[in-house]
């Protein structure tokens, strides 16, 4: 749970800073060149913050059945509620367990895009420790 | 010419925002979908550093990045913290 907890606070506070920053419609519009290397130095920037996020979240994701939240977990959850005679609660577990292997299905492509991202900023100068 | 570098996707075609059209926005994924208000943009607004010219359609394209990742993580972050609190079996 501690996880879950540190991860709230890291996406809150990366989109805290793209909200205030970028304008909460996520624009970092620039019109002349200073401007422009400003606002992807500053994309670059949120990119990286969110990739350990992501990393995070998929491997809560991606736990196994101790991990609070995970598909496994919501598929043991929803076997017990089965056992117990609970089939309502069973069958919106399990419900819940794909829904949250579709998410992160998503979330890896996600992942794949920030790559993409990286790799550019990267090779525009703005990679780790720019 | 100054080398760009490797390029980024593209916006969709006949559209000013970061629209990352290759992602899916299923399952939840909210968020998507970021205006940059880029208006008039055609990149010939351009840095010539030694690490590559940025264009406004590259921010444009990191800034659709961002949303559509944003959005996707904090939907599922929502949903996992949701579906950790409800009743269990």
């Amino acid at each position: 749970m501690s996880r879950l907890t540190a991860t709230a606070a890291t996406l809150s506070l990366t989109f805290m800073l793209f909200a205030g920053q970028t304008g909460a419609a996520g624009a970092a519009d620039a019109s002349g060149t200073g401007d422009l290397r400003t606002a992807a130095a500053h994309d670059c920037q949120l990119i990286k913050d969110l990739q350990p996020v992501v990393a995070d979240l998929l491997a809560t994701v991606d736990g196994d059945a101790t991990t609070p939240g995970s598909s496994a977990w919501l598929n043991a959850q929803a076997a017990r509620a089965k056992a117990a005679g609970r089939t309502q609660l069973a069958t919106w577990l399990s419900e819940r367990a794909t829904l949250r292997q579709e998410q992160g299905t998503v979330l890896k492509t996600r992942q794949e895009l920030l790559g993409t991202g990286l790799s550019w900023c990267t090779a525009h100068g703005f990679g780790a420790g720019a | 010419m100054a080398d760009r570098g490797p390029a980024l996707p593209p916006p969709a075609a006949g559209s000013t925002g970061p629209v990352v059209s290759s992602v899916p926005t299923s399952a939840g994924a909210t968020g998507a979908t970021g205006s940059t208000g880029s208006t008039g943009s055609t990149g010939s607004a351009r840095s010539t550093g030694a690490t590559g010219s940025i264009s406004q359609q590259d921010l444009d394209t990191l800034n659709g990045i961002l949303s559509s990742v944003g959005g996707a993580a904090s939907s599922v972050r929502s949903a996992v913290a949701g579906d950790s609190a409800s009743p269990q079996g």
